[in-house]
């Protein structure tokens, strides 16, 4: 099981990272990528079973030398557009701390994300650190997917 | 009979108080009763029971009661019982105040002036006399007399609290440079101060901002009004008819209101309460046959526009107050293609400049809003005349015609006559046919009436112009929904309109609809960016944002020629998300072959210049720009692609070139910065001051221009002007002062000061809450839905000492490590549970609470957050802002400096903030955290006193010390961005500024000789004002030389430190052929002017100026010093600056 993380929060990464290890029983590599560009970049060169992916990510990895560029409130909504136009399909959950995205809720980006990537998008689970229930959305949308 | 036996008994009965008995009257009686009572009652009772409704002086108003409680029928009874009892009065006022308007209106001063006194010495004083004399000062005297009006009005002691607001505003909305939108916003400001259930706030909006009313609690308006002069009461009463009659589905089924206006329309002349019992039975309208008037209706209608202008000309003069033969008037100029000509005998007047704002307002031209704006401005001013709500109802009527909601009637009550155009008004085609009749032999109504027919059989008129029947039958058909028919017939009404651009405006907005319902979307795009070259406020009214979403996202481009550049510049100017206009750029680039706007050159000649400009403008931002997968490595390669398109657009776009210059200085600022930085930024606290000084800042500049002119007019005055307190107002509206204390707590506030603050309060309210570019923005995305759970609660869920919560149940779960890892038995591991649960559910009670409570920000809105650690309310540090005021921008002229410098104060405010906020992470968050650890820490070792739990404890420690690093971290992100706070060296501010010289004319470059003996580290914050000092001085040197001669130049900047001073002095050669002589008397001349306040306040964009201002006001020391010496045909400017301030401890 190959799957792509594309989340810039280490904080949130880790434990996500650790509930997959787990999931897998240790039978998966996991990438991990920390903008929408080498998400992006990395989604063009190489095939995954599933793609991890938060909605807000800087637009490029926050370097010395380079403070990312903007941070972009729905990168990851942006990533599947861009798979979609290029035709990159690989099957991709949502996982993001925001209840909602300047006035748009969590709930109708996720709807809407459903009718448009039909192809690709698992659907959306919502996280929080203090708790619990982020570890069973996921578990449950990797399960009824097949991809465990 | 019996009634009045009973009633007058009760008034002769001396055990009776009569006061109470007129207070039961007014409110247990209903309108009949009180009708029949009132009529019957003495005389010599009216001053009890009306109190005091013609007083003789200002002081005498609103010293009546209010009953105790609000009730809209009671008040509107009593009301209408005063009205129908001083009706002479009434009358004598109605007739005398449109006299004053049509005077005032035409600029027959004198006149106005004396009937305005005769209503005020004949009948009473009232607010509407206040408000109308500080009209009348103003346009025939001007600000000074209304300052002195005021300032004597002021010093009088009134015992109703709403005197001083209102004659403070009153005084406000008239000034010259006060816009409506400014005049709102301060109005806003206050109203954020009263308390929501204050009645003065509902009376307040109505009586100052009356085109805004909504009259939704109009109950305490009235209220508040009750014990007003009767003048105000009635003016008041009309309003709220016009209200109510207004709405779109009023029907006259309300008996009492009917039998009210019944029986006002008997004993009062005036004509609104003809028209509101008149709107729902066209039957008995009667038309005032007014030959002259029915003229002009046909004289326009017919084409004769040059007829129709004479002889608007003459009826100007004569009903003045009759806004609709304005509207014909500038029409007509605008049919001819004329510029705006005064109307003989108009010159100087109040309705001139009204008709010259309408012309430029229907021209729309680029001058359309800014025109718009004054108009309204001017229409503010003199809110209480019939004209203003005519005319006010015309503009809302421009824009929203088709939204029946919001459709504005008060040009139909507030006009004298009836205007044929009234028809519109009428619900079904039988009535406005039936309305039209009325205008026996008018061609207009001949016409307006064959357009309420099957348009497929309509007949032309010969004496009608072709053109507007199409122009009519155009819009029909598109309103009824016939696409189809309507598109041929638009196209061609659009052909026929092109000189007429208010006609042309409304065909473009309906073709471009027509279009879109026929999905033709090319043929729309096309129409869209073709006008918007040619005039972009002619598609103000077109929303494409619906449209560039069924584009973008139905159907994903797939119907559009994305190959075709005006694809782009379209979803570009729609205001869509970026992500779109990033496909749109895309599909553009990709047909053209080329992966970025630079590699785009060889096209460059075969595309339309215009619509290149706009594409690299627009569409070309850093955002679509970053967005490219695999072209752009870092940001920073984004912004030097960036770079080089402002470079490009400037060769373009030479008529821009200031705005490409600016950019390019912030890019290489950004670019610079990004150099200097050795570490990589972790603060989360961020404004883009960039964003906000392009966009939205633009708007406050009015309100500056305001501030320089009210400057130089107190000056020059020998009298102080007095601000609005609104401290002590609020105080005495709540009861807590009375009228004379208020009186003596008022500070005799320095006027410019007062404009100072709303300027400082706009500025801030962008700094805050601009909602692309602000800091609570920031602070939203970045820190409150960003990571702040998850950095404090790493350490606890890594060490796994809290469990966490159920979503759905909002309970917190068991813990399923410990209790099977210390094998507790049942009795044990209930209590550890319940334990581990009770820490959990404190620990984040203490991260939520900080993160959506204190991380918030607080002004004296009460919208905003109570508890915010963010502190920036302008009631809270009054004394501050007059200290900066006083130390820092008193003496600025220039606007883009004052900016700089509010900016940088809110960045002082902000640091004092986050001082306090970084103070309170490190104690407070710290402390209540680490208490609760040892709580817990305390409570496990008493539950598990026997049991081997060592592994428990090493985690409870392991988090203890991992939690406060944690906490440190969160800390950091609370310092201002280092983007904009690096301390730096003199040298990175010569490259920058270098930088920033040759990057606007790259194939120019300028090369100076530096003989820098200066490496002492600057702090960050003056970084941009070196930076801005340095290109004057280096502009400077490139203006001094002949163009293409930059290599040749000699010049040189020479920096050392001497006596704890930084001396910068810049030489350089002059042009060859300057007269020596001449260059050193202009010189000195500047340098005078630079050691003048009025100088300073005079010449508001001059280098020399600016870097003055930057030197004494910004690096904020009065011992700093500029001179330029001019000899040997070089100039040499010496620069003296004091380090006490600038370096870095």
């Amino acid at each position: 099981m190959k799957i792509l993380v594309i989340e810039d929060d280490d904080n949130k990464y880790n434990p996500v990272r650790n509930f997959l290890i787990e999931l897998y029983n240790n039978n998966v590599t996991i990438i991990h990528k920390k903008s929408f560009q080498s998400g992006m970049e990395i989604l063009y060169a190489e095939k995954f079973d599933l793609l991890i992916l938060d909605m807000s990510i800087p637009n490029f990895d926050v370097t010395e030398l380079d403070d990312g560029g903007d941070t972009l409130d729905r990168g990851g909504e942006f990533i599947l557009e861009e798979m979609d136009r290029e035709n990159i399909i690989t099957k991709s959950i949502i996982i993001t701390q925001y209840e909602e995205f300047k006035g748009v809720s969590l709930a109708e980006i996720d709807k809407n994300l459903m009718e448009e990537f039909k192809e690709s998008y698992l659907g959306c689970v919502s996280y929080n650190t203090g708790y619990d229930n982020w570890k069973n959305e996921l578990e449950q949308l990797i399960k009824t997917n097949n991809l465990c | 009979m019996n009634k009045w036996n009973e009633f007058k008994a009760l008034l002769y009965n001396r055990k009776i108080n009569n006061k109470h008995l007129f207070e039961a009257l007014k409110n247990d009686y209903n309108f009949e009763e009180q009708n029949y009572l009132l009529k019957r009652t003495p005389k010599i009772f009216n001053g009890l029971i009306h109190g005091n409704i013609f007083p003789k002086e200002y002081e005498s108003i609103g010293r009546n009661d209010r009953s105790a409680s609000v009730n809209l029928q009671v008040e509107i009874n009593w009301i209408v019982n005063e009205i129908l009892k001083y009706s002479n009065e009434i009358n004598d006022f109605i007739v005398n105040k449109i006299e004053f308007e049509n005077n005032l209106l035409v600029g027959k001063y004198k006149e106005s002036e004396d009937i305005l006194n005769k209503i005020e010495s004949e009948i009473s004083k009232s607010y509407w006399g206040i408000e109308s004399k500080l009209i009348q000062l103003k346009n025939e005297k001007g600000i000074e007399a209304i300052i002195e009006y005021y300032h004597q009005i002021r010093e009088l002691e009134s015992r109703d609290p709403a005197y001083y607001f209102l004659s403070s505003y009153f005084f406000y909305k008239i000034e010259d440079d006060v816009t409506i939108i400014s005049y709102q916003k301060e109005l806003n400001n206050l109203r954020n101060q009263l308390e929501d259930d204050n009645d003065y706030s509902e009376y307040f909006e109505y009586r100052l901002n009356h085109f805004e009313y909504k009259f939704n609690n109009f109950e305490r308006s009235l209220w508040v009004a009750s014990i007003h002069p009767i003048i105000d009461k009635y003016l008041l009463l009309r309003d709220y008819i016009a209200h109510i009659c207004s709405k779109p589905d009023f029907q006259l089924t309300d008996n009492l209101l009917i039998f009210q206006l019944k029986l006002i329309e008997k004993k009062i002349s005036d004509p609104l309460i003809n028209k509101a019992l008149q709107l729902t039975n066209v039957s008995e309208i009667q038309i005032n046959k007014d030959k002259n008037l029915f003229d002009i209706y046909d004289l326009y209608t017919q084409g004769k526009y040059g007829k129709a202008i004479n002889k608007l000309s003459d009826l100007l003069i004569i009903n003045p107050n009759n806004a609709s033969l304005s509207i014909l008037y500038v029409k007509s100029l605008h049919h001819l293609n004329r510029e705006y000509t005064i109307p003989k005998k108009l010159e100087n007047t109040v309705l001139s400049s009204v008709l010259f704002q309408l012309h430029k307002f229907l021209g729309r031209g680029e001058d359309s809003g800014e025109a718009l704006i004054e108009l309204m401005t001017i229409l503010n001013g003199i809110q209480s005349f019939e004209f203003a709500k005519q005319l006010m109802s015309f503009l809302e009527n421009f824009f929203y015609e088709k939204n029946e909601e919001i459709f504005s009637k008060k040009a139909y009550f507030f006009t004298k006559e009836n205007n044929i155009f009234d028809y519109k008004l009428f619900n079904s085609n039988e009535n406005k046919k039936e309305y039209l009749k009325k205008y026996k032999n008018v061609i207009t109504a001949d016409f307006f009436s064959s357009l309420l027919d099957d348009l497929d059989k309509l007949k032309e008129s010969k004496e009608v112009p072709h053109e507007r029947y199409l122009h009519y039958k155009a819009l029909l058909l598109n309103e009824r929904g016939e696409y189809e028919k309507a598109e041929p017939v638009l196209e061609e009404a659009l052909k026929c309109s092109e000189n007429i651009n208010f006609i042309y405006e409304k065909i473009l907005v309906n073709l471009f609809e027509c279009y879109v319902n026929l999905e033709k979307f090319d043929k729309a795009i096309n129409l869209y960016v073709d006008n918007y070259l040619k005039n972009s406020n002619l598609l103000k009214q077109v929303e494409i944002k619906k449209v560039a979403i069924a584009i973008a996202k139905t159907h994903r481009f797939k119907n559009v020629a994305t190959n075709d550049i005006n694809v782009s510049i379209f979803i570009a100017l729609s205001d869509i998300d970026t992500s779109n206009i990033y496909v749109s750029y895309n599909l553009f680039l990709k047909s053209l072959s080329v992966k970025k706007p630079t590699e785009m050159d060889k096209y460059f000649a075969s595309i339309n210049r215009s619509k290149l400009i706009v594409f690299l403008k627009t569409v070309c931002s850093t955002k679509v720009l970053s967005r490219s997968v695999l072209v752009f490595k870092t940001s920073i390669q984004v912004l030097e692609e960036r770079l080089l398109i402002n470079q490009i657009l400037i060769k373009l776009d030479s008529d821009n070139q200031d705005d490409y210059s600016r950019e390019i200085t912030q890019l290489t600022r950004d670019l610079n910065v990004q150099k200097r930085k050795k570490e990589i930024d972790q603060s989360k606290i961020y404004v883009d001051e960039f964003g906000l000084i392009n966009t939205e800042l633009k708007q406050v500049k009015k309100g500056f221009d305001r501030y320089r002119n009210i400057s130089e007019i107190l000056k020059y005055s020998s009298f102080e002007g007095l601000g609005i307190e609104a401290s002590s107002f609020i105080k005495l509206l709540s009861g807590e002062i009375d009228s004379k204390a208020y009186q003596e707590s008022v500070k005799k506030t320095d006027y410019q000061f007062t404009i100072f603050r709303q300027l400082y309060i706009d500025i801030r309210d962008k700094f805050l809450f601009s909602d692309k570019f602000g800091l609570d923005y920031y602070l939203s995305t970045r820190i409150r839905h960003g990571t702040i759970e998850g950095q404090l609660r790493r350490s606890f869920n890594n060490t796994r000492i809290i469990t966490n919560r159920n979503k759905e149940k909002g309970i917190y779960l068991d813990d399923t490590l410990w209790s099977k890892k210390l094998e507790l038995n049942e009795q044990l591991n209930e209590k550890f549970q319940e334990k581990i649960k009770d820490f959990s559910e404190k620990i984040d009670g203490i991260i939520l609470g900080f993160k959506n409570e204190c991380v918030q920000i607080k002004t004296e809105d009460p919208n905003t957050s109570a508890k915010g650690w963010f502190e920036f309310g302008y009631y809270y540090h009054t004394d501050v802002y007059q200290k900066l005021y006083v130390n820092n921008c008193q003496f600025i002229s220039d606007f883009d400096e004052l900016v700089l410098t509010v900016l940088n104060y809110l960045w002082e405010l902000t640091e004092i903030s986050l001082k306090l906020i970084r103070n309170a992470i490190n104690h407070g968050i710290r402390d209540m955290i680490l208490e609760e650890i040892d709580n817990f820490e305390k409570d496990m070792r008493d539950i598990l006193e026997d049991v081997d739990c060592k592994d428990l404890f090493t985690q409870i420690t392991n988090c203890r010390t991992s939690v406060q690093k944690d906490i440190d971290k969160v800390a950091v992100w609370f310092k201002r961005s280092k983007s904009f706070d690096v301390d730096f060296i003199i040298d990175d501010v010569i490259a920058s500024s270098l930088d920033t010289i040759n990057n606007i004319d790259p194939d120019n470059k300028l090369f100076i000789k530096e003989n820098i003996n200066f490496t002492r580290l600057l702090k960050g914050e003056y970084f941009t004002h070196f930076d801005d000092l340095l290109k004057i001085f280096f502009n400077n040197i490139v203006d001094y030389m002949l163009t293409g001669e930059k290599e040749n130049i000699s010049s040189e900047i020479t920096i050392y430190e001497e006596n704890n001073y930084l001396k910068i002095i810049i030489i350089n050669s002059l042009k060859k052929n300057t007269n020596l002589k001449e260059f050193k008397k202009l010189i000195a001349k500047k340098f005078e002017k630079v050691h003048t306040i009025s100088g300073l306040r005079e010449e508001g964009n001059s280098g020399l100026i600016k870097a003055s201002n930057i030197i004494s006001n910004v690096f904020r020391d009065s011992s700093n010093e500029i001179n330029a010496i001019v000899e040997n045909k070089k100039i040499k400017i010496n620069c003296s600056i004091s380090l006490k301030n600038l370096i870095v401890k």
